[in-house]
């Protein structure tokens, strides 16, 4: 049988949860390289226009990890109104044209992830049995969880730190270690360990603390080099940032509080999403996170934050509706919205200005109007 | 007579002739707005700019339909016109995203049209037109022969469309006449791939179709076409282990491959619309994989509210320099 090397994309620390997930198993998986402006350059030469900044830049990843040894790839779908769940059928077509050779293509779906790794698992003849399946999936669970507890955690550190990139340097080191934990309770001795060490960083006072919901495609929330870095950049100006989306929002079965508690909480943002659309719409949603972009953006004053940032991709076709509602949203709640086509910018410096300039107009507010 | 307003955009070529024979039937005058190209980059430019043209231009038609004076827009949610298929997030969303720009609408008529587990269309489009007409106090026996008349009418327009060959509005008009039309028997023929809105819509696509005969060539549709009619297997065909499940995408896909096929397809031409996530995502897999099996000539066209008519045409003209040279 063939000998399947595996990779997956980056998106934050996902390709590193793959690697624990499938090495685990019994598979062979190599992590494309850091992503740098060359991935970037790659992903977007061998895509096209018309291709949102996650295609392009996964892409860019696949390449090099190809380049770099993996002979197939993980990727994952869904059937839902966008084009995200066609996405795996472009990137196969690209680089196996470019490449010249075949590359097989495994899909996770989001309704049923376990029961799709399990046919990855067979169809790559690794060798497991379904006790170790559900302790290491078990396992995997906790990792996310505490990825995205630790992430909110260090946002709302690092504001206030009076070493500038200390909460970052700990952050990903923890991150790190948390990943290779080799035991649950080894992962849960890490991560007090890791919430511990976050709480005692020294701390100064902020003037105006402010505190800013960052909403918009997932992909753009949750990858640093797709949104500039934006957690670690607004905490040099004193603003905590939120990511209103986690791992958790790709698949329901991700969610800490199970099935369950992922269907609370959609009708909780169902219940703020029908604010600008009828029940029916606002249960199904219309594609990608575009939903989820409007009902975090209406729930966001009542839940104290001061400003939204709106991040999304050139051709993003939810989000690009979305915007029009984020604006209604900033007009009837009164709080300052600014939506952003991360892609359009082209510079961390004319990013950074708006940014800037964002936050001065959050403090003018706040001084005026106390809000 | 009540007046219902219909814009020709995105889901209208999906939905009809049903809903506005249904409607007629009823008894109300039903006015279809198409509007004019000229000053489309300032009509259109009030509204969300990366929207693709024909949102935009719907969204601008709604205003034009208030200004005519109708006592109703027809503005469907349309999750779904075909079974296990979605259409795109816009057209989905549609009338919440006209009344973010509309303070005072006439009464919308917005039913929910989705037939994404339907397996039985007409009976999934009676139980619909029966809720939506309560409030107009109109008997559920006349809504159900309405539907009746408007299911035939569907039926026989869309077998008209087929076999004559021509694009959607000459059709309309030939249909509602009675004329009997026969396609042409020109040799060179042109299958213009796109969603049915772009291709069939002659604001939105420039008059494209009307210049591609004035050059002496056949245009083609998808919908011109038996594509069911091989026992094809794409998936195996392009090495592509998956449904198409988007807007129109298994069409096009099958188009594309029969009329690569086809040799009295001579070439074929993709019409994008700018910003359009599903004409991206189909037209690479098309140039990419079936332009690749069938050595045709093939172009791409990016259509938006700036496209100059000189521009397209003279890309037009080269292509059919190519396609004629080839004879």
């Amino acid at each position: 049988m063939k000998e399947y090397i595996l990779t997956y994309p980056n998106m934050d620390y996902q390709s590193y949860i793959m690697e624990f997930l499938f090495t685990s198993l019994g598979c062979k998986y190599i992590r494309p390289p850091k992503f740098t402006d060359k991935t970037r350059e790659t992903g977007k030469k061998l895509g096209r226009e018309g291709f949102c900044q996650p295609l392009n830049n996964c892409i860019g990843d696949l390449y090099f990890a190809i380049k770099n040894g993996a002979n197939s790839v993980i990727s994952t779908a869904g059937v839902d109104q966008c084009r995200y769940g066609f996405y795996w059928v472009n990137q196969k077509v690209i680089l196996e044209d470019y490449l010249g050779f075949e590359i097989p293509f495994f899909i996770i779906n989001h309704i049923e992830p376990e029961a799709s790794v399990l046919e990855i698992l067979d169809r790559t003849g690794s060798k497991y049995t379904l006790k170790q399946f559900k302790d290491i999936w078990h396992h995997t669970m906790i990792k996310i969880n505490s990825l995205t507890e630790l992430n909110r955690l260090a946002n709302k550190i690092r504001p206030g730190e009076t070493v500038r990139g200390e909460t970052s340097s700990v952050y990903h080191k923890i991150i790190l270690d948390l990943i290779a934990a080799g035991s649950p309770d080894k992962t849960e001795e890490i991560k007090k360990e890791g919430e511990r060490l976050l709480r005692n960083i020294s701390q100064r006072e902020i003037k105006m603390p402010l505190r800013v919901l960052l909403v918009g495609e997932i992909y753009e929330v949750l990858e640093p080099h797709a949104n500039y870095n934006i957690e670690e950049y607004f905490a040099t100006l004193g603003v905590e940032v939120e990511r209103s989306l986690s791992y958790q929002d790709l698949a329901p079965i991700l969610s800490p509080s199970g099935e369950e508690g992922y269907i609370k909480n959609e009708r909780m943002l169902t219940g703020y999403a029908c604010r600008f659309m009828v029940q029916g719409m606002a249960i199904d949603g219309f594609g990608g996170y575009g939903k989820m972009t409007i009902a975090h953006g209406a729930r966001a004053k009542e839940y104290g934050f001061d400003g939204i940032i709106h991040l999304y991709s050139f051709s993003c076709m939810p989000d690009i509706i979305a915007k029009p509602f984020i604006k209604k949203i900033s007009e009837l709640d009164n709080i300052p919205a600014m939506s952003i086509v991360v892609e359009e910018i082209g510079s961390r410096e004319l990013f950074y200005n708006r940014l800037e300039a964002f936050v001065d107009l959050l403090r003018e507010k706040k001084k005026k109007t106390g809000e | 007579m009540k007046k219902i307003g219909f814009i020709k955009s995105i889901y209208y070529y999906l939905i009809n002739p049903y809903w506005k024979k249904f409607f007629s039937e009823l008894g109300f005058e039903v006015i279809v707005r198409q509007g004019e190209r000229q000053n489309l980059p300032a009509k259109v430019n009030t509204f969300e700019n990366e929207l693709c043209l024909p949102m935009k231009y719907l969204l601008s038609q709604v205003g034009d339909l208030m200004e005519e004076g109708v006592d109703y827009i027809f503005l469907p949610h349309v999750p779904s016109v075909k079974k296990g298929v979605f259409c795109c997030p816009k057209v989905i969303i549609t009338p919440e995203l006209i009344k973010l720009y509309y303070d005072k609408l006439p009464s919308l008529l917005n039913p929910l049209i989705n037939m994404y587990d339907k397996s039985n269309r007409f009976k999934a489009n009676r139980d619909l037109a029966i809720d939506l007409v309560k409030p107009l106090n109109i008997s559920e026996e006349e809504v159900e022969k309405a539907c009746r008349t408007a299911e035939e009418t569907q039926k026989s327009f869309d077998k008209f469309l087929f076999k004559s060959g021509l694009f959607y509005d000459e059709a309309e008009e030939a249909f509602n006449r009675r004329e009997e039309v026969f396609p042409s028997q020109n040799d060179t023929k042109i299958l213009i791939l796109g969603h049915k809105y772009t291709v069939h819509n002659s604001l939105l696509n420039n008059n494209l179709i009307n210049e591609i005969k004035y050059m002496g060539v056949t245009p083609l549709a998808k919908e011109h076409m038996f594509l069911y009619r091989l026992n094809l297997n794409l998936k195996k065909e392009l090495n592509i282990d998956t449904d198409v499940y988007f807007s129109e995408g298994a069409e096009v896909f099958r188009a594309a491959y029969l009329g690569g096929q086809d040799n009295s397809v001579k070439g074929i031409i993709y019409l994008s619309m700018f910003n359009c996530g599903f004409d991206a995502v189909m037209e690479d897999i098309i140039s990419k994989r079936i332009m690749k099996k069938f050595p045709k000539p093939y172009l791409n066209l990016v259509l938006d509210e700036h496209s100059t008519k000189a521009n397209l045409l003279t890309r037009l003209e080269v292509f059919l320099d190519i396609v004629k040279g080839r004879k």
